[in-house]
């Protein structure tokens, strides 16, 4: 697509165009579905660069005052603001972020990505052998206790519990709902979600009335943010999701 | 009121007598509609684009023989018309509240949608966007020259690809948190929601 598509659509979006012109640019979203794509691609661009804070002047009014009036673009907005925020989190806990590894990765010649692989290979031998000899009776492990999510919206010390990880393993304590009354549970099973889309499932090492205890090791917990799903099992195999425990690891 | 079935397949014959070719017009047009009416600032894009094919239905058995010219253009038109009567109602939103006032925090239900939705990407899916979005400025351009490279594939067909995912991801968390809001109001129902399932949304955007 042509650069000066680009500008005119952009022209268009913030409403500085004749209405002769703004005719031509309509008609061609009506019969190009190619320019169309552009546009969309266009607008998203214009929000991206809204949420950055690239907009200064006149420029950032044109954008607030005509280009916002939507209730659709402000649900672009919001997205684009969450997927903004997400990027923050990356970048802050992350100063290389998997991008910049995968190329290099992908360039290397074989022979050194097959090295590259065996020293890896004995690295995380190392480091279970390392772990696993000090997952013994006198290891270091720091306790945290968290509360389900529920009915804290509004307060985010309550709801991401922060915890330095500066022990070998953490001992994570769910204090189940006072409020709720979960069926008779015969097990349970947490389901932990990374901030970056990964989701892991831990069985608890104990559990009472009150509460479930799991014991993660350092080294299955990168900072970053958690949200930790409680579910409890029947005995008769059925599955209730208890609530949600929020954890940022720093 | 809605466009009955026959005067639907007049519309499309009138659009193309290749049925399929017909078919693919209409959704370029009304999508086009669709992005004209949003631009315009109309919070009901859609019913005006319906509203707009439904007159130029009602019209078609007095245009057919004398109108010349793209089928587009005809429907541009009626589309302008409802725009000009609509701003002389004054229907278009101005009780929105401020833009600035929108903030996202980690706590929102947006955020907590984004990171479930990128869940149900495919790894690869998911490693574009996030890569393609993750640096702003100079970094940027140059992130995406890599990437680019890195894929065998022109810096515009990355900006495709990275499009097409955004609107699928953009779909569900759309979708989420009208689930979300409509069923469960806490933070953590986003989790335990059952209602998202994987494959859910794979369907077209607009």
């Amino acid at each position: 697509m042509a650069r000066a598509d680009k500008k005119s659509i952009t022209e268009y979006l913030l409403g500085r165009l004749t209405e002769a012109e703004e005719e031509q640019i309509e008609l061609r979203l009506l019969t190009d579905p190619e320019f169309a794509e552009e546009y969309d691609i266009v607008v998203n661009e214009i929000v991206d660069d809204y949420v950055s804070g690239k907009f200064l002047g006149e420029e950032l009014k044109q954008v607030e005052e005509h280009f916002f009036k939507s209730t659709e673009r402000r649900s672009k907005l919001k997205f684009a603001q969450a997927l903004h925020q997400h990027r923050n989190v990356v970048r802050g806990t992350s100063p290389n972020p998997g991008f910049v590894l995968r190329p290099f990765w992908k360039r290397s010649p074989f022979i050194f990505r097959l090295a590259a692989a065996a020293t890896l290979l004995a690295v995380i031998t190392g480091g279970l052998w390392f772990v696993l000899r000090r997952q013994q009776p006198d290891a270091d492990i720091a306790t945290v206790t968290l509360f389900a999510g529920a009915g804290s919206r509004g307060d985010e010390a309550e709801l991401a519990k922060p915890v330095k990880l500066d022990a070998d393993s953490l001992r994570i304590v769910l204090q189940l709902p006072a409020t709720s009354t979960p069926p008779p549970a015969a097990n349970y099973r947490i389901e932990v979600f990374s901030i970056g889309g990964r989701k892991t499932t831990v069985r608890p090492v104990s559990q009472d009335a009150s509460s479930v205890t799991l014991i993660i090791t350092r080294g299955g917990l990168s900072p970053g943010d958690y949200a930790l799903k409680l579910v409890a099992i029947g005995s008769d195999g059925s599955e209730h999701a208890v609530g949600t425990y929020f954890l940022t690891v720093e | 009121m809605e466009i009955t079935q026959e005067a639907f397949d007049d519309l499309l014959t009138w659009l193309n007598p290749d049925r399929e070719l017909a078919g693919l017009k209409y959704e370029n047009i009304r999508a086009g509609l669709v992005r004209v009416f949003v631009a315009k600032g109309f919070t009901d894009a859609e019913d005006l684009a319906d509203e707009t094919i439904l007159r130029v239905s009602k019209r078609l058995p007095e245009i057919r023989t004398t109108y010349v010219g793209e089928p587009a253009s005809y429907f541009h038109g009626v589309a302008r018309n409802l725009i000009r009567e609509a701003f002389r109602r004054k229907e278009v939103a101005t009780d929105l509240a401020p833009i600035a006032s929108i903030q996202i925090t980690k706590r929102s239900d947006e955020y907590e949608c984004l990171m479930r939705c990128l869940q149900f990407l495919p790894t690869v899916k998911r490693e574009l966007i996030l890569d393609y979005h993750v640096y702003e400025g100079h970094n940027k351009i140059e992130v995406h020259r890599v990437m680019a490279e890195e894929l065998g594939i022109s810096e515009g067909a990355l900006r495709g690809r990275a499009h097409r995912i955004r609107l699928e991801l953009e779909e569900c968390v759309l979708k989420c948190v009208q689930s979300l809001r409509k069923t469960k109001p806490l933070a953590e129902d986003i989790v335990n929601s059952e209602a998202l399932t994987p494959g859910m949304y794979h369907g077209p955007s607009r």
